[in-house]
């Protein structure tokens, strides 16, 4: 986007290859001086302000909303409400493909759950908007809430997460148990938790006849596209989303949400660009969470330290209108050998919006469960933890028997023990005090997170002057794609970062494909690759068949693109300019396409994960309970580093989302009205900076030629994994109580429930 | 009926014509003012999104009701760099990647040049995370952010003992 | 801010007519008095619809929650005898209502006397909150958890508030009545807090317990105020807050302390005193056990820090 001036980076120390450099943010600037435009931060002539009305019911119908009064209200322009709002051209219950969501655009007087829009007021200021939805005094007519897992009867999902079977055998588990000369067997609970990006989310929508331009973040531009396009009955080429800046997503901002579509239709109705932001306490319904979890688990070992069973059942919760099952118990698959394995889910539906992804979705409540249920079976063997889980470390994927297309993880545990001194631990628990008379413990746990791919496209062009241009409607959420995915896209074309323009961040440029599964550096850089290979390779064969250059005739041995010009690979004294060689060709540019995706066939041969193992510290005041998490080293292998001055901010993120699961954030439900008791940052509680301690990341080399060509696996969730666990298990270290209900709470390490 | 308030804003006289009492010093500078720098994260003063400095302090502007501010002085991000030259801490949250999604940036900003300003901080990360605990950054840069304040606090402290040399 | 429903109790058109700062709109109104008793007029005239805005840091929060709906806003922060800290001649302090814990924190002299009600003080939210808030607005919010308010009941300050019908002065812990509620009358301000002198060796310390580590409410919190003499206590209040429906004077906890050389036995009882004084509830925060016991845990350690400062003055 011509609009959004990134920065080169100071540091920029280039020895030979942008990849691998630790660049600053190219957006830093923009930043760190309040210009980088968010979508709130949008202002279009003329445009009015939208706000929400939401239920304060959990389930029932709206019976009155008093929309004359707040209509009289000064500055109130319009009330958009079930029965006065744009018609839609599809049914937003329909569902027509798996990443399609049911969402509440006011299609009837139906309350799903608490905080469910029930009405849009539209007004010439946001405080009018803000008091005339306050005017609108809702009636309703409840029906009692199904609250908590044990709200409803349960059943056997068809499916959990995106499509991953519910239930997976791996030889027999209960036999295996039968047969175990000791096993555990624990019930861990998870609570609902919300993604609480620091940007609301909001949008400004302006229609032009039957085209639409928005500003909203979304980390899935194409996908949002597509979805406005079919709920409006307009081609997606007539929608313009901009997002050069997301203010968080976490997941949240995966799929376009019922609120920034009822900021469109609020523009629709009124004939004019409207800006709608939810309020934060409005986050906390339509806009997706995690599931509240209770897993079980079943663990056998054999006289010898060696794992022979484990049984890994979650019981989870949806919508009681939509399907998002987390998959907690699948985090069994892949991290310790065992011959026999068994993952089960079961699922009741709640009065909740649905849930949704949400950073390490599966893998962050079912870490937390298996790391403590290891620790716990690796005590009850009288090993040390770590040693425990080398024992049981898995040479191939225990699931499926598959290699592992890179493995580093005993690096990781060698490295991070070795800098976090674990060593010197103590194998009981409450043996370490500090100097101020606080309980000491260590803990350890082991990290994982898949290597996925999706699908994306991307554009590189060269043009005359010899720099480049590459595009790829990429998202920025915070994890630095407009650095990174440019140090790839300069190196796809063999030039300086400062001679390329990347453009991303709006959904006119070639689709990206989603911003999630930690697979959009690995997706949308290997689209940008590639492009950058498909023109240099047009480039070569532009100056290989042409007498004049002299690289005439290379094409046996081919050449390499370096610093803007083409090198023979034989022989390096060979070369020529690019813009040599478009300027004698009479072109004034070269553009070539490339494709990121997975490799079915190698995905066919080997397992692809990223690994790590992370080391806690924590003190206990042994009066108070208070828990605070002294040091921290996470080492993690996820293949190849694009950019390590933001990897490791990544992974230290993902490290703090350990500690606030650990021992922070927690949505509390009133049990009587199906309503959140704590829907604000005051009491929704995630880390402050006090709460953070110094954190050490390292990360381990890894070269994985399989998982795609530039051996990218991927670095935003894994830090949640294994830190969650490691903390609970370093909690137990200092006080000996077995904490297994999340968060750990105050009054658990001072009046301790029956363990 | 509509009252005027007269401000100083990054250094500049600005005189608002407000229609409505309940304005907060937030909601002026965003959508009146157009200077959208500051954010709105929660509008309950429990994140610090919004945090500007009113007359030497730091505090959230969601909780400041615009009207109760006649004669103010306010400093925003907006007037914190000089022309092109960031600003001490602007640097060091850059050089020390103290933000990721970069929208409780602005604030965190504001919190930390206020935080310098009361001078209780100096070069003790314990102070630094604790007078930096009204801002909240989901992303998770509270590493990068320490750092930043402590390197900025240094850097601005030699500055000072050079003038005064 | 009803703009259509008819209103029982807004602000009459008096409230209008003060002088300084004025905003009216067609029912909500906005005044910023310079002197007190203009605050007065127009805070009793309007009656219950009205609010007093000080740093604002909860009024603003329940209004935008729609706890609150003023009819008229008074903003007392123009109001010298408000906002000023005086020492007086024999070392003790008034201070205004609506100082807010930054100012407090930056007065050269009061933190040195008074270290306990300042670190209280600037427990309240974040830095940025204290920039704003006042422990006279944390008084008059009457939340149990307020943790300003157990310091200033330990410290004995004295209240003074004005009203229609004059001045009068209530003790600290006599202003809650109950979770927000207060003992004020109708139209009733608090004006400011006066700490008398104190003697030397004498200091105080203010401990709270919260889950998160900043940016918190308090689970439990204890205010403790000494006198020592020859290593003996020879005077002691203590306050506990958010373990009852009000801030709690716990009277036997001090008795137990008094005459004693805060030996195990004096702080064993006084701690049991301060447990048996509580009446919590259950919520996600704290249990009732948890709470009882903390109680008696901060009581214990913020005598021991009181008890060090005040051997030091």
């Amino acid at each position: 986007m011509s609009d959004i001036r990134l920065t080169e980076a100071s540091s920029h120390m280039r020895h030979g290859s942008n990849i691998g450099q630790p660049l600053t943010r190219r957006d830093g600037i923009l930043k760190v001086t309040g210009q980088a435009r968010y979508a709130a931060d949008n202002h279009v002539p003329g445009m009015l302000h939208a706000v929400l009305a939401v239920s304060s019911v959990a389930r029932g119908r709206v019976t009155f909303l008093d929309v004359e009064a707040a209509k009289r209200h000064p500055g109130v322009v319009d009330v958009m409400t079930p029965v006065h709002k744009p018609r839609l051209a599809e049914d937003p219950d329909a569902k027509t493909h798996p990443f399609m969501f049911r969402l509440e655009l006011l299609q009837d007087d139906t309350v799903r759950y608490a905080n469910q829009a029930i009405a849009v007021v539209i007004a010439e200021t946001l405080e009018s908007a803000t008091e005339g939805a306050a005017l609108l005094a809702p009636r309703y007519e409840t029906q009692p809430a199904r609250v908590g897992l044990d709200g409803d009867k349960s059943f056997a999902p068809p499916a959990v997460g995106v499509g991953n079977p519910a239930e997976v055998r791996h030889g027999d588990v209960n036999s295996a148990l039968t047969d175990a000369s000791m096993r555990i067997e624990a019930t861990y609970e998870t609570p609902a938790q919300y993604h609480n990006a620091m940007e609301p989310h909001a949008i400004v929508a302006a229609w032009d006849g039957d085209t639409l331009s928005i500003d909203t973040p979304s980390q899935g531009l194409a996908m949002a596209q597509a979805r406005i396009a079919g709920l409006f009955g307009i081609p997606p080429s007539n929608i313009h989303i901009r997002s050069p800046f997301l203010g968080g997503g976490f997941g949240s901002k995966g799929l376009i949400s019922g609120p920034q579509i009822l900021g469109i239709m609020a523009a629709r109705l009124v004939g004019k660009p409207v800006k709608l932001t939810l309020r934060r306490e409005q986050m906390y319904g339509p806009v997706g969470h995690r599931a509240p979890t209770r897993q079980t688990l079943r663990v056998g070992m054999d006289g010898d330290g060696r794992l022979t069973a484990i049984d890994h059942h979650a019981r989870t919760a949806s919508s009681s209108f939509d399907d998002f099952f987390e998959p907690a118990a699948d985090a069994s698959h892949t991290l310790y050998a065992s011959p026999a394995i068994a993952t089960s889910h079961e699922v009741v539906r709640l009065d909740t919006g649905t849930p949704l992804f949400m950073r390490a979705p599966g893998e962050a409540p079912g870490s937390i469960a298996l790391e403590s249920a290891i620790d716990e079976a690796a005590w009850m063997c009288g090993m040390d933890p770590l040693a425990f889980r080398l024992k049981n470390y898995a040479d191939v994927e225990p699931i499926t028997g598959k290699p592992f297309s890179s493995k580093a993880l005993r690096e990781c545990y060698a490295q991070g023990a070795e800098r976090f001194g674990w060593a010197r631990r103590p194998l009981k628990p409450r043996q370490l005090r500090d100097e101020a008379g606080f309980l000491v413990g260590w803990g350890v746990g082991t990290a994982t997170f898949p290597a996925l791919m999706f699908a994306a496209d991307a554009r590189a062009v060269i043009r005359a002057d010899g720099s480049g241009l590459v595009e790829s409607g990429a998202h920025d959420m915070g994890q630095g794609a407009w650095t990174a995915l440019a140090q790839i896209a300069a190196d796809g074309l063999g030039l300086d970062l400062a001679q390329v323009e990347f453009r991303a961040g709006t959904s006119d440029l070639p689709d990206a494909g989603i911003a999630g599964g930690s697979a959009h550096t690995a997706t949308a850089g290997m689209a940008i690759h590639n492009a950058g290979a498909a023109v240099t390779a047009k480039l070569a064969d532009l100056a290989m068949s042409d007498e004049r250059s002299p690289l005439f005739g290379a094409g046996n041995t081919g050449v390499i693109a370096r610093d803007g010009r083409l090198y023979r690979r034989d022989d390096e004294s060979w070369s020529e300019d690019y813009a040599d060689i478009l300027t004698r060709a009479g072109l004034a540019e070269i553009e070539a396409r490339g494709k990121g995706g997975m490799d079915p066939a190698a995905q066919s041969i080997y397992a692809m994960h990223a690994h790590g193992a992370v080391f806690a510290e924590v003190k206990v005041d042994p009066d108070l309970g208070q828990v605070r998490v002294s040091r921290m080293v996470g080492a993690f292998a996820a293949g190849r580093i694009i950019n390590p001055r933001l990897a490791r901010s990544q992974l230290f993120g993902g490290m703090i989302w350990g500690i606030s699961f650990a021992l922070h954030e927690e949505a509390v439900m009133d049990p009587r009205s199906g309503r959140l008791l704590n829907a604000n940052l005051a009491e929704y509680h995630v880390p402050v900076n006090a709460d953070v301690p110094s954190l050490d990341v390292l990360t381990v080399e890894e070269h994985d030629p399989y998982v795609n060509a530039l051996g990218i696996k991927g670095v935003g969730e894994i830090g949640v994994t294994g830190s969650a666990g490691a903390i609970a298990n370093a909690v137990w270290h200092a006080t000996g109580f077995r904490v297994r209900r999340f968060p750990i709470r105050i009054g658990d390490l001072v009046v301790p429930a029956s363990d | 009926m509509s009252f005027s308030i007269s401000l100083i804003v990054n250094g500049s006289p600005c005189d608002v014509e407000l229609d409505d009492p309940r304005v907060t010093l937030l909601d002026l500078l965003r959508e009146r003012l157009q200077l959208t720098g500051t954010k709105k994260g929660c509008d309950r003063g429990q994140c610090g999104a919004c945090t500007v400095i009113v007359d030497g302090r730091r505090i959230n502007s969601c909780l400041a009701l615009a009207v109760s501010h006649d004669g103010a002085d306010l400093l925003t991000i907006e007037g914190v760099a000089t022309g092109d030259r960031l600003h001490p801490v602007q640097a060091a949250f850059i050089t020390h990647d103290g933000l990721q999604c970069g929208f409780c940036t602005p604030g965190q900003i504001m919190s930390a040049i206020g935080l310098i300003q009361e001078g209780h901080a100096a070069d003790d990360p314990e102070r630094v995370r604790e007078g930096m605990s009204g801002n909240l950054c989901r992303c998770g840069a509270y590493a990068g952010i320490t750092e930043a304040v402590l390197d900025a606090t240094a850097a601005m402290a030699l500055t000072d003992r050079r003038r005064s040399a | 801010m009803q703009w259509s429903a008819p209103r029982n109790d807004g602000p009459s058109q008096a409230a209008g007519n003060t002088t300084g700062n004025t905003f009216i709109m067609s029912d909500i109104q906005y005044v910023a008095p310079r002197t007190l008793d203009e605050a007065i007029g127009a805070y009793a005239a309007a009656g219950s619809a009205a609010r007093i805005l000080a740093g604002g840091t909860d009024l603003l929060v329940q209004m935008r929650s729609g706890a609150v709906k003023p009819g008229l806003i008074v903003d007392i922060k123009k109001i010298g005898e408000m906002t000023a800290i005086e020492e007086t001649k024999d070392g003790g302090f008034r201070v205004g209502a609506a100082v807010s814990g930054m100012a407090l924190h930056d007065h050269p002299r009061f933190g040195k006397v008074w270290p306990g009600v300042l670190e209280a003080i600037n427990l309240i939210g974040s830095k940025q909150v204290q920039g704003r808030a006042s422990a006279g607005g944390n008084l008059c919010n009457a939340s149990p958890a307020g943790d300003s308010v157990p310091a200033l009941v330990a410290a004995g300050a004295v209240v003074t508030v004005a009203g229609p019908q004059g001045r009068r002065e209530l003790k600290v812990e006599e202003v809650p009545a109950g979770p927000g509620r207060t003992n004020l009358k109708p139209g009733e301000i608090v004006v400011a807090f006066t700490l008398l002198p104190r003697p030397k060796g004498a200091s105080d310390a203010y401990l709270r317990m919260i889950p998160r580590t900043e940016m918190d409410i308090a689970v439990v919190g204890c205010g403790v105020n000494l006198t020592m003499k020859g290593g003996v206590c020879t005077d002691a209040r203590v306050g506990l807050g958010a373990v009852a429906p009000t801030v709690l004077l716990v009277e036997a906890a001090a008795k137990a302390l008094i005459g004693s050389k805060l030996d195990e036995k004096a702080l064993e009882a006084a701690a049991r005193a301060c447990s048996a004084a509580c009446r919590p509830i259950d919520d996600k925060r704290g249990t009732i056990v948890y709470r009882t016991k903390v109680a008696g845990v901060l009581l214990r350690r913020a005598t021991a820090i009181a008890a060090k400062r005040a051997q030091e003055r």
